[in-house]
């Protein structure tokens, strides 16, 4: 027998299968491990993780990853959905940062080509056509050059953009600002010292200036609020702080992408940023976790569905929990092919309507999964370094709600599961979360109900060992541990194994008292033996047998062999001997379940 | 752990030619040929000197191909045995510079060429060869094409013209006769493994050149291309449900994956992924592999270190080959309960499945499984109730029942499967 089994260089995992999967950021591999810890397959990573990973999930079709972004604070997480889309690849879908992450320069996230040199901290010269940069965070690319920058709802940060050129002429110069829908982007221009004030409700705004006529400032004051100067000689582009002209007329307005575009010849630009948020929308928010889990429904096709549908039909229709943008994943059907749709409503009976057509056919019972939100346990509420509970929408990345609590604090492995075995609470999709000695189970539609507690064997002593990682798979919880407490003894391993713990109800206390504890050795009086018995979340053991034993030469139980009430509870009586001595009773419980 | 050697190779790269192993030595600049025991058979002096060494070689069926990785360059050779001398015939330098684009950090890449045969008898003052059809795209006027031996040994490399499907227009008339069979080869591109995409250091891409000029032709970008250190092309056929396929194979961390160039770009462009045993026993770390060659049903794996049959294996001296089959070989046996923890009453009960998969991760079929517990037979955890044996259904599952003993306690299951 040994303690060791999958043998894990990292600490993370995902049972899938019954096979375990876990990823390798230094060989960019996602491994997959039979229960004995043989490697069973290897799918290269498409993109290159630089850091740990430090939880994995699975939905049913998509593999979930967590990994730290980096060694401050506001580096924050990163959350990677990954699939295995037949090509024996782990393929990135999408990233999601969870940061508030802040640069001094740009070195690291332009294209060498492109710059020329670099003039102070803050300031990259560039030329010409510039291609895709990592996180999107800007694209200069094509010709005419292009810039967009993905700004969402929270800024933080200064920005300003110089263009100029050597020559006299630079073409014509185009901006363009998106926004969200349903919001009102004001925005003035200041030409020839006049202003002129737009107040546009598309979607896009346009704004078309003649660079040898007069170059534009665009100023964005605070977060969302735009104004457009011309001065000249150049053209600046400021955000936040760097307020040049500020107008009262300004509203609010969230812009999630500004894109600039030059037709003509190539030309300096200078970008300078001071502070930026990417994926801005977490702006206000600071992130220190290791690990999170993922909300997800499984169920299958209700009807045989063929190509070029605008509606599915769902065995389960979960209509508390599919909404209107939620997203549904098809398949895989039995030709292994599978897709996401977007769901546009409910139309009753189980069936939901989409947006556009299926791609492929499905029969009967084929997969449909569905991915909710991402249950993420910060050290931080918001900025304050108190822990909290995020709920996290897994498309939209949009924070839906944040239970505040220590007790959400330094949490290093949960999962959800649907709980069917613990008879106390039902059935019950719990969200469940590893807290010094015991597993926790949380209610997913009420965080703040503990639907049960576990006790859990990770600790020796008064020393609890770390979890690393939690599944749940055919009835038992398996934790992801290098320290162990197995059978009694501690182990210290290099590599991370799996413990387990069954859901289902065990015995797993007895407690016995004898009342009073010293009888007379006259062969009548009796004793009260009672003995209480406890499973692993402090239920009683109802129905177990108790079986009472005791060692005297001449006394004896009355009955010694009882089922437990309700209370977890049985009694009987010893009655003395005619010899003087200690006794010993005992009591052993038999689980007669099957 | 096992202590053993067998080609005992001083530089770590290796190509197979007729069953001898061949080695470029940078430090006596010399091809080293050597038989499966480390003897040496033969040594070719290079008629030009190595400045880097050699980290990767490959033989195309006429020339050995060199990649010596000179980060951000890359040079590649193209040498061929002539009068008992290796003789360079290209050198192809890769210069990584802001300016181009590029930089080079490639530690493997791979030939792209093709093995045809003659069709009819062609003559001497020939110009126009008959060959097997179905590479029209594949071979164009500027390559040039190595045709033989004949009956009588000769072989000669002749510039294209002009190329059709079945048909190649030779730029000079051939001097010799060859017979229907004879041998047709040709190269056209390289494949290099770069752990740069483009100078962007954070992700890695295939490149594709062309192999007479070193001109690059496309890049293919993604992270299962990084920190490649061991390719080899094969035309192979040796999965069935595919045909033949032009197949660039190569090691990324444990596995051996199997691109179809036809479908690069694509996302069928791996369209198999075979396990290694490349995992040292106990620790789990990643052996690295410096190069693979594969000759009929058997991948040669250059490594200094190793393990087979759950064992770690020592070296005694160099760089030795390892072995993997092509064929599909019981590689994992998967065992798990359903319940998995029972209560110790005599009465529970627990389905014991076992789940057989081959070096694919294909489940394999038709084998007997017998089960076998490894608690004390007196004092049991579990009892296996009924036969101890079952066959894997076409999932690879066999599953008995358990039963639980009288005692509480860890069972340690055992499934036993041959390969038949």
């Amino acid at each position: 027998m040994s303690n060791k089994n999958i043998q894990l260089l990292k600490r993370n995992f995902v049972i899938v299968d019954n096979y375990f999967f876990t990823i390798n950021n230094e060989s960019a591999s996602l491994l997959k491990f039979n229960t004995k810890g043989d490697l069973v397959n290897a799918y290269p990573l498409t993109e290159i993780i630089s850091n740990e990973v430090t939880c994995l999930m699975h939905d049913g079709f998509n593999f979930w990853s967590m990994e730290t972004d980096g060694s401050d604070i506001d580096d924050g997480v990163i959350i990677k959905k990954w699939n295995l889309c037949g090509n024996y690849c782990c393929n990135l879908i999408k990233s999601i940062n969870l940061n508030t992450k802040s640069f001094t320069n740009f070195g690291n996230v332009f294209n060498d080509t492109f710059y020329d040199s670099i003039i102070g901290d803050n300031w990259i010269v560039a030329y010409g056509v510039w291609e895709a940069i990592n996180n999107k965070l800007l694209v200069i690319s094509g010709n005419p050059a292009k810039i967009y920058t993905y700004i969402k709802t929270v800024y933080d940060f200064n920005l300003s953009i110089d263009f100029w050129c050597t020559g006299s002429y630079i073409g014509t110069f185009n901006i363009r600002m998106y926004k969200n829908d349903n919001e009102v982007i004001d925005f003035m221009i200041y030409h020839n010292t006049m202003y002129e004030h737009y107040v546009i409700q598309e979607n896009e705004i346009i704004v078309y200036s003649e660079y040898n006529v007069s170059p534009i400032n665009l100023y964005i004051d605070k977060v969302n609020d735009i104004v457009i100067k011309r001065t000249d000689h150049k053209t600046q582009f400021i955000i936040n702080d760097y307020i040049v002209f500020v107008s009262e007329s300004f509203t609010k307005v969230n812009l999630n992408k500004l894109e600039f575009e030059f037709m003509g010849y190539s030309r300096h630009i200078i970008l300078g940023f001071d502070k930026v948020s990417i994926d801005g929308d977490y702006g206000n928010y600071l992130f220190e976790s290791e690990t999170f889990a993922l909300e997800y429904y499984n169920t299958g096709f209700k009807e045989k569905t063929d190509s070029g549908t605008s509606r599915v039909s769902l065995l389960d229709p979960y209509t508390d929990i599919i909404e209107s943008g939620d997203t549904l994943i098809l398949g895989p059907n039995k030709e292994g092919f599978s897709e996401e749709v977007t769901v546009s409503g409910y139309l009753g009976n189980s069936i939901y309507g989409l947006p556009f057509f299926t791609f492929y056919d499905y029969e009967i019972g084929d997969s449909i999964c569905i991915y909710k939100h991402i249950w993420l346990f910060n050290n931080y509420t918001a900025t304050e370094h108190t822990g909290a509970l995020y709920k996290i929408h897994a498309e939209t990345n949009e924070i839906k709600t944040l239970y505040s609590g220590n007790n959400f604090s330094n949490i290093s492995a949960c999962t959800i599961a649907e709980i069917t075995d613990i008879k106390q609470i039902g059935i019950k999709n719990c969200l469940m979360y590893v807290s010094a000695a015991s597993i926790k189970f949380l209610d997913v539609y009420n965080p703040l109900n503990v639907h049960c507690n576990m006790l859990i064997d990770n600790f020796f002593g008064s020393e609890i060992f770390k979890v690393y990682g939690l599944c749940v798979n055919n009835g038992i919880i398996y934790r992801l541990q290098l320290k162990t407490n197995y059978f009694g003894t501690v182990y210290t391993e290099t590599t991370y194994n799996y413990q387990c713990s069954p859901i289902r109800n065990f015995v797993e206390t007895v407690l016995l008292s004898v009342d009073p504890l010293i009888l007379p050795n006259t062969g009548v009086n009796k004793a009260i033996v009672r003995c209480s018995s406890r499973d692993q979340y402090g239920y009683p053991s109802e129905g177990a047998s108790a079986l009472f034993s005791e060692n005297s030469p001449t006394g004896y139980m009355v009955l010694n062999n009882y089922n437990l009430d309700i209370e977890g509870n049985a009694k009987t009586f010893y009655v003395s001997g005619v010899e003087i001595g200690t006794i010993t009773i005992g009591v052993e419980i038999l689980q007669n379940d099957w | 752990m096992t202590v053993m050697s067998n080609i005992k190779l001083r530089k770590a790269n290796m190509s197979i030619k007729d069953h001898y192993f061949y080695m470029f030595d940078d430090d006596a600049d010399l091809l080293m040929q050597k038989v499966d025991d480390g003897v040496v058979a033969f040594s070719y002096p290079l008629d030009t000197p190595l400045a880097n060494e050699v980290i990767d070689s490959e033989f195309d069926g006429i020339n050995f191909w060199t990649l010596e990785n000179t980060n951000p360059n890359a040079i590649i050779k193209r040498w061929v045995i002539e009068n008992y001398i290796c003789k360079l015939k290209t050198t192809l330098e890769f210069i990584g510079e802001v300016s181009t684009g590029h930089y080079y950090d490639v530690d493997a890449f791979s030939v792209e060429n093709y093995y045809l045969t003659i069709s009819g008898t062609q003559l001497p003052g020939d110009k126009i060869i008959y060959v097997s059809p179905g590479y029209s795209a594949k071979i164009m006027g500027g390559m040039t094409v190595t045709l033989g031996p004949n009956y009588s040994g000769h072989t000669e490399t002749i510039l294209v013209s002009t190329a059709v499907d079945g048909i190649v227009t030779l730029s000079t008339e051939i001097t010799q006769t060859y017979q229907s069979g004879d041998d047709f080869r040709f190269y056209n591109n390289l494949f290099l493994f770069n752990n740069f995409d483009g100078i962007d250091d954070t992700s890695a891409a295939l490149y594709k050149m062309n192999a007479y000029d070193g001109s690059f032709l496309v890049k293919y970008t993604g992270g299962a291309y990084k920190d490649v250190t061991a390719s080899k092309f094969v035309n192979t056929d040796k999965f069935t449900e595919y045909g033949i396929i032009n197949s660039l194979a190569f090691v990324k961390g444990a596995n051996l994956l199997f691109i179809n160039i036809e479908q690069l770009g694509t996302l069928s462009e791996i369209y198999r992924s075979m396990v290694i045993d490349n995992l040292l026993v106990d620790t789990g770390e990643i052996l690295h592999v410096f190069d693979i060659d594969i000759v009929d049903d058997n991948i040669y794996k250059l490594q200094t270190n190793g393990c087979k049959f759950g064992e770690n294996v020592v070296f005694e001296s160099g760089a030795n080959y390892m072995i993997e089959p092509f064929k599909s070989f019981l590689t994992s046996v998967l065992l798990y309960t359903n319940p998995g923890i029972i209560p110790a009453n005599n009465i529970a009960t627990t389905v014991l499945t076992a789940q057989a998969a081959d070096q694919y991760g294909l489940p394999v079929s038709g084998k007997l499984i017998y089960f076998s517990c490894s608690a004390e037979e007196d004092d049991p955890v579990v009892y296996i109730d009924g036969p101890n044996y079952s066959n894997t259904d076409i999932d690879g599952k066999a599953t008995i029942v358990l039963r639980a003993g009288p005692v509480t306690g860890l069972a340690k299951m055992i499934a036993t499967v041959e390969q038949s």
